[in-house]
């Protein structure tokens, strides 16, 4: 009996013993690599710089553009947009949260990556570059931020706890400055060209800073000398013999390959598709579309503008027969209209222009006549419009500008910059520097459900940074 | 007996059942098993307790297949081989009584009612108890009720309405489809909230509708902390412990069982017809002062149209045969079950069908040394129609419902028409249904060996090795016929057919090991058991990627290679450990006076590196008042027992590998191809702990008038702390969320169980009531950055329709309240909202100032929570009668009936509800419950949370009738087998309601959120028919 016991009490414990072990509890993931696993191959770092990528284009067509005088009512049936356009956007709305949280993702993913190339085994100069790179797509989300919502929280490093992710705003002045050290560091770093067609490099950079200068120079900060700079900037870009106009505007679009005028472009895989404003612009059976013209933008091109004439379909009729109500053409495949495919079937590839050469020249237009006066300035801008031209040899198509005012000038330019960029992503912050708001007011009119107002300047901050982050919220539009 | 299994096949055999040779082999092969001599005539009377002549008895002889029933006079007789045979009387709720002949021909016996109840015995973890000796608060369910429903393809809707305190929703009504079941309310808000299964001592992870409720002897659900307290880390929503049956010695036992049945749509949507609708298009372009697209003529032409619910939803076959064989001696037993179920959905290409083998042999090598297996397979093939997504993808139920009747099933070219009044889909309900291809296959091995030996009198050492094993696959199919299966390749143009293809499996593996000792001295019992446990689970799988674009349907997804645009495939790994030790202490002086202490020390590797760890004790305390003198011979309380536990136990219910730091591969285009990044995806969270459970549960049990009327009554309350919740980062910290151990729920109930035994003098009646009632509350969320308290959230699938905030339920609708239609202009401008016109909805301005729009007009529109559910069970018998009514439902509570917000909607694109038709806006004072006919019809109260969404959620339903009789057919020679029982039965035909959508019992995306239905796979009614023998 006591034999007994004490066999069974060394088998219990024999059994105990072996199991008791609690290092088998420790985790050993095969799918998943910890930071230190992980930049144990020297490959690494760039995969995560390819990583960030991942992130752009930051285009949320409600925020990015749908707010501007530019646009008709979009569809009832889409989610949220009408009353953003009738200037009712509230902090729980889906665009609030992609609009803050998406280059809030790329500011994440270039912070992880700068905090460990310092220590990577690669040459300086590729580290340099690495850094280069990541610094350009953080400046590139900073920028958007700022523009969007003014002063933000302005993370340089992944906090180590989640406690630490919790910043005050810095003001917007501080994030300019940060911006513009970052983008400084990456003109002087990054390779003449990109590793893979897609990525950053230095003209790209320069072509940024030009954007920044300009928006730096106008409202709110109105800091009118980085007119200089972005004068400077846009004119090395156009003056770098890299690039060149389309003949033909269409040619622009429509592309999965960076065409003579991309400077830097979202591109997708041919038969895979992802890009989503073919979708977001289409008004055929079955769409809903976000953004389509409205008939006052429509009336505004000049005679034998290729950009209405090409890029605005007007009367364009589906496969019964119907006439489709206006709609963008730069993001539209409309041999899918006629093949009667719907959104939910469509695959785009056409790649984004997030810059391109056309953009420089209107920089250039502008700086100059805020600088010197519109009398150096028209050539940039009627370079743009002859190339807008249905017929090249017809001086009455989209006549160049001449006799005007500074002012009337600078009224031109504004004007240019919709007619030639429109749906692009950069309308309402183009909008928000030349402070144009109004406009909507006469656009729209009594249609809205908010006036507009000072609050008009940013966008909500979404509710759950507020909640759990406990920052001031923007002006809500109320 | 040719003649008896062509009747067999006729009668119960639906043609296309693959079956058919199998089940007219095994009736055959029955048959040659009966051949035995009967020469001795026995007869008698049997009586009632209180001496009232009792039918319906069941008569049986000791060893043999052979018996009888009493007649209506209680008499019976009965021939036998034997003059010193065994007689078993037996009834449903009596006492069986055991007689032997011993050379008398005349036997008469007085049933005794059954304290069954406090007698049988209760499987708890690791161990059995006696009911009266138990001190935690467990539900028991018997066999005969978990089979009671027919054409139910899944254990735990077998469950529903049968005990106090388990709440079971369907998810759909897609055949095999899996179940809610909540077990005392919602504890979690991020982790799971489904109950531990523990089938025959193995827990299981995740039990669907694998299971052949043939096989199974009984359940019991283990509720307070002193019951799940042993199950620790995996304890906190309940356990389901589920026996499956065994052998008894004697001779064989065969058992047949079968059913067929036709099940059909539940209730049927009215909408309106196609010329109403184009009298709808009409007034929707008159007053957006568009052209009319109809004239009168076109309309009147139009007709009934298409009505798209009678062609999609048809009448489904459902079946089940059973054939189980089981026997032993005194040192061997057998149980042996094969099963066969097969339900179709009433929509096409849906179902469910499954293959079930059993086998557990139970050996006693001697007095010391047992030996228990069980193994089962099930091999079950789930077609799935595409249902999912609710609104999104076109899915089935929402096209049917909302596609206009003028559209025909088929344009004038012979293709399928598409639904283009909404961006998503695109389908045709009717095509989808018929051409896609989604089937799922499951083979799923459970297998569990004990040996247990007793080392001294008292002292049982058992060791035990369990293993699950799931071999998946899942094949998907979009043919070229249907909007979803038409594409684009690189160049733009048209390609046909969509595939996929992917494998998984998964192991678990079991070790545990135990020690029980029972001794009893002096009134002092005392039984405990104490062990430690191992299990580690690990799944892989392969998923092909979706191939596009092949040369033919043929290939379906068995060519991917073929395919224009290639598949990118990907691979999967997991796995997951625990190590636990536990044990439980069971005290008792006198019979009278009971303590349990129960722990277990659990260990999961789920957990961050500081807190594997976790203790989860638990106490109770039990008192047999009617023990004591002063009630001993009491007259009407035949038993009374208070009980009290308090305790804990956990959840760990999340995703592996969650505290650990993770890069994770992204696509990105670069040179217009796919490259393959990196991103940061979480931080390292070493911190994350167990949710802690804490229950107090306060109960009785009292029998009155000699246990013919039982009551068991609990009050819990449980307080989850540390809730595993996906807390929302601030966005600027470029993370989404992370899983992080904050706030407190706390969920209060009371349960009442009510079971009575009737004697309507030929008639017996035996029901049972069961009422529960729930709150949840939400006592935390945490606190910000500030240190100031957050008190709402939103969470995981709820988001800000269904906000989580402190104060109120797990998650509820919150948002807008619409008062009605606006009837002026002014009417809007003076409430706050200057964009709506006359003919508009009107919402509350809760502030009264400013405009409606600013976030203090959403309020809390309804907490969603049941003021209680109930079920009532009624089984009646009368001679060779028997009559069983289950009645279900649920009282006081909302459902957000989203899809409303489709059948509100006049805006000529889809189809409104006729109910909602007849009541739209046509001027001033014409209504005000519905909008105007506009495109722009419905648009503001579909995107936000509005009281509109709400529906009475309240109803009563007969789920199930049966009648069945039982009778010695006549091509048997008497006493060959046991009665043939044959029953018909009714399913869900009778409900009681005022919910607006399919079905009353909802429950869509999230266990959290009770009743929300987005336009789901509707339930459907049967009608079955089948029988039960024994040889």
């Amino acid at each position: 009996m006591k034999r007994n016991i004490f066999i069974l009490l060394s088998i219990i414990i024999v059994l105990a013993t072996m199991q008791s072990c609690e290092d088998i509890l420790e985790e050993q993931p095969k799918t998943i690599l910890s930071p230190a696993e992980f930049f144990k191959n020297p490959g690494s770092f760039e995969s995560v710089i390819v990583g960030i990528y991942s992130g752009i284009p930051l285009l949320v067509p409600e925020t990015h553009e749908m707010l501007i005088d530019i646009y008709g009512a979009p569809s009832s049936a889409a989610e949220q947009a009408l009353p953003i356009y009738n200037n009712g956007p509230t902090p729980f709305f889906y665009n609030a949260r992609s609009a803050w949280n998406s280059p809030y993702a790329i500011i994440k993913n270039a912070n992880f990556i700068l905090a460990h190339l310092p220590d990577a085994p690669l040459d300086d100069t590729e580290k340099n570059q690495l850094i280069a790179e990541a610094k350009f797509l953080r400046a590139y989300a900073f920028f958007d931020l700022v523009q969007l919502f003014g002063g933000v929280p302005m993370p340089v490093q992944v906090g180590d706890t989640y406690e630490s992710l919790k910043l005050p705003r810095t003001s917007q002045e501080d994030i300019y400055a940060f911006i513009l050290e970052d983008l400084n560091f990456s003109e002087a770093n990054l390779p003449d060209n990109a590793v893979q067609t897609g990525r950053a490099y230095k003209i790209a950079a320069t072509a940024m800073l030009a954007r920044v200068y300009a928006t730096m120079a106008g409202n709110p900060l109105n800091q009118t000398a980085n007119y200089r700079n972005a004068l400077d900037k846009a004119l090395e870009v156009i003056n770098s013999g890299r690039f060149s106009l389309q003949d033909d505007y269409a040619e622009v679009f429509h592309n999965i390959d960076y065409t003579s005028e991309s400077i830097w472009e979202k591109q997708y895989v041919a038969g895979r598709g992802g890009n989503p404003l073919h979708n977001l612009t289409s008004t055929a059976e079955g769409y809903r579309p976000i953004l389509v013209p409205a008939a006052s933008f429509i009336n505004s091109f000049s005679d034998g503008d290729r950009r209405r004439e090409w890029g605005i379909k007007t009367n364009y009729k589906d496969p019964s027969g119907n006439v489709l109500p206006p709609f963008f053409h730069k993001f539209v495949d409309t041999t899918l209209i006629e093949r009667n495919i719907g959104p939910s079937g469509s695959i785009i590839a056409y790649s984004i222009p997030i810059i391109r050469l056309a953009e420089m020249y209107l920089i250039a237009a502008e700086s100059e006549n805020k600088l010197n006066g519109p009398a150096n300035a028209f050539q940039y801008i009627n370079i743009v419009r002859e190339r807008a031209r249905i017929n090249k040899n017809d001086p009455t198509h989209v006549p160049n500008l001449s006799n005007l005012s500074s002012d009337q000038f600078h009224e031109a330019v504004i004007n240019e910059y919709n007619w030639e960029l429109h749906v692009e992503g950069r309308g309402w912050q183009n909008m928000k520097r030349f402070d144009t708001f109004f406009r909507i007011q006469e656009a729209r009119g009594n249609s809205l459900s908010m006036p507009i107002g000072e609050y008009n300047q940013t966008w909500p901050i979404p509710i759950e940074e507020i909640t759990n982050n406990n920052i001031p919220q923007n002006p809500l539009y109320q | 007996m040719r003649y008896f299994c062509q009747i067999f096949a006729k009668l119960f055999l639906h043609p296309q059942t693959r079956l058919k040779g199998m089940f007219i082999f095994w009736s055959c092969l029955m048959l040659f098993n009966t051949a035995f001599a009967q020469d001795i005539n026995v007869s008698g009377k049997v009586i009632t307790d209180d001496e009232q002549p009792f039918a319906g008895v069941t008569i049986q002889e000791k060893g043999t297949t052979n018996g009888t029933v009493t007649n209506l006079d209680g008499t019976y007789s009965l021939n036998v081989s034997d003059n010193n045979a065994t007689l078993i009387f037996s009834f449903i709720g009596y006492q069986p009584q055991e007689v032997s002949l011993n050379g008398q021909s005349v036997i008469n016996v007085q049933l005794q009612a059954d304290m069954q109840q406090l007698n049988e015995v209760v499987v708890v973890g690791y161990g059995t108890v006696k009911k009266a000796d138990l001190t935690g608060a467990v539900a028991t369910i018997s066999s005969d009720d978990i089979t009671q429903v027919n054409a139910v393809s899944n254990l735990a809707q077998a469950l529903q309405g049968q005990a106090t305190g388990v709440q079971v929703t369907q998810s759909s009504g897609q055949p095999g489809d899996f179940m809610r079941i909540k077990i005392r309310g919602t504890n979690s808000l991020g982790a799971g909230n489904d109950p531990l299964y523990v089938v025959d001592g193995l827990p299981l992870d995740g039990l669907t509708a694998q299971l052949n409720t043939n096989d199974i002897a009984s359940i019991n659900i283990l509720k307070d902390a002193s019951a799940t307290a042993i199950y620790g880390s995996r304890g906190a929503n309940g356990v389901i412990m589920i026996t499956t049956k065994t052998g008894e010695s004697g001779k064989p036992q065969v058992t047949f069982n079968s059913y067929y049945g036709i099940q059909n749509l539940r209730r049927k949507i009215p909408l309106i017809n196609a010329s109403e609708f184009a009298q709808l298009q009409n007034e929707v372009a008159q007053n957006d002062g568009n052209p009319l697209p109809w004239t009168q003529e076109q309309i009147n032409a139009f007709g009934e149209g298409t009505d798209w619910q009678d062609l999609v939803y048809g009448s489904a076959p459902v079946q089940d045969h059973g054939l189980s064989i089981s026997g032993g001696n005194e040192y061997t037993k057998y149980y042996s079950s094969f099963g066969y179920f097969n339900q179709q959905g009433i929509v096409r290409n849906s179902g469910f069908e499954r293959f079930s083998f059993r086998t557990n042999i139970d050996h006693k090598f001697s007095e010391k040394l047992n030996l228990n297996t069980s193994f089962s397979l099930q091999n079950s093939d789930y077609l799935q129609a595409q249902f999912k997504g609710a609104d999104g993808g076109g899915g089935i139920p929402f096209t049917t419902m909302v596609m206009p009747p003028t559209q025909g099933v088929y344009n004038p070219d012979g293709t399928y028409t598409r639904f283009t009044g909404v961006p998503w889909g695109e389908t045709n309900p009717v095509g989808l249904s018929e051409n896609w291809d989604n089937s799922n296959n499951n083979l799923r091995l459970l297998g569990n060996a004990v040996v247990s030996y007793q080392i001294v009198e008292g002292l049982r050492l058992k060791l035990s090795a369990g293993m699950d094993n799931g071999y998946n696959r899942s094949d998907v199919y979009y043919p070229s016929n249907i909007s979803l299966g038409q594409r684009t390749d690189a160049n733009g143009d048209p390609i046909y057919g969509v595939g996929s293809k992917s494998y998984s499996n998964s192991l678990t593996f079991i070790n545990e090991n135990t020690l029980a000792y029972v001794q009893s001295f002096n009134h002092h019992n005392i039984n405990a058991v104490a062990g430690v446990s191992y299990q580690t689970s690990k799944s892989e799988g392969l998923n092909s990627g979706n191939g596009t674009g092949f040369l033919s349907d043929i290939y379906q997804n068995h060519n991917l290679g073929s395919a224009i645009t290639k598949a990118l495939p990907s691979t999967s790994y997991s796995d997951n450990k625990l190590l636990s030790y536990f044990g439980r202490v069971n005290y008792d002086y006198l019979n009278k006076y009971y303590i349990t202490l129960t722990g277990r020390y659990d260990g999961s590797s789920r957990f961050g590196a500081t807190n594997k760890f976790a203790f989860f004790p638990s106490a109770a305390l039990a008192w047999t008042v009617s023990e004591e003198n002063f009630l001993k011979n009491n007259n009407t309380v035949s038993y009374l027992k208070l009980r009290a536990s308090y305790g804990t136990s956990g959840n760990q219910a999340i995703g592996n590998y969650q505290t650990l730091a993770n890069l994770n591969n992204v696509n990105v285009t670069l040179d217009n191809q796919i490259y393959t990044g990196f991103v940061l995806s979480s931080l390292e969270n070493p911190n994350l702990k167990w949710e802690t459970t804490y229950q107090f549960d306060v109960g009785f049990d009292l029998g009155l008038f000699n246990e013919k009327l039982l009551v068991e009554a609990d009050f819990y309350n449980k307080r989850t702390s540390d809730l595993l919740l996906n807390v929302t980062l601030p966005g600027s910290g470029g993370f989404g969320s992370v899983l992080q151990n904050v706030g407190v729920v706390r969920n209060r109930g009371l349960e009442v169980g009510l079971s009575t035994q009737n004697d309507l003098g030929p008639i017996h009646w035996s029901s049972s009531l069961n009422i529960s009632h729930n709150r949840t509350k939400v006592l935390d969320l945490g606190y910000d950055a500030y240190d100031n308290p957050i008190t709402y959230k939103e969470i995981g699938t709820g988001g800000n329709w269904f906000p989580t905030i402190v104060g109120q339920s797990m998650m509820q609708l919150y948002g807008y309240t619409v008062e009605g239609i606006y009837q002026t202009d002014d009417e809007a401008i003076d409430n706050g909202e200057p964009n709506k016109k006359a003919g508009d909805y009107r919402f509350k301005n809760w502030d009264g100032e400013g405009v409606v729009n600013d976030s203090d007009d959403r309020t809390v529109l309804s907490s969603l929570e049941p003021k209680f559910t109930f079920g009532f069970n009624n089984t009646f018998s009368y001679q060779n009668f028997d009559f069983s009514l289950l009645i279900v439902g649920s009282y006081g509570n909302d459902i957000v009936n989203e899809f409303k917000k489709y059948n509100l909607t006049q805006n000529g694109s889809w189809v409104p509800s006729r109910e909602f038709f007849e009541q739209r806006w046509q001027g001033e004072g014409t209504s005000n419950t519905v909008d105007k006919p506009s495109s722009n019809s419905g648009s503001s109260i579909r995107d936000y949370a509005n009281s509109l969404w709400l529906d009475n959620g309240s109803y009563l339903r007969v789920r199930d009738i049966t009648l069945g009789y039982s009778f010695e057919p006549i091509f048997f020679r008497s006493g060959i087998a046991s009665p043939v029982r044959v029953y018909a039965s009714a399913q869900n035909y009778l409900t009681f309601t005022r919910y607006g959508g399919y079905d009353p019992e909802v429950s869509w995306a999230s266990a959290s959120i009770n009743g929300w239905d987005r336009g789901n796979y509707p339930s459907s009614k049967s009608i079955t028919i089948g029988f039960r023998v024994n040889f």
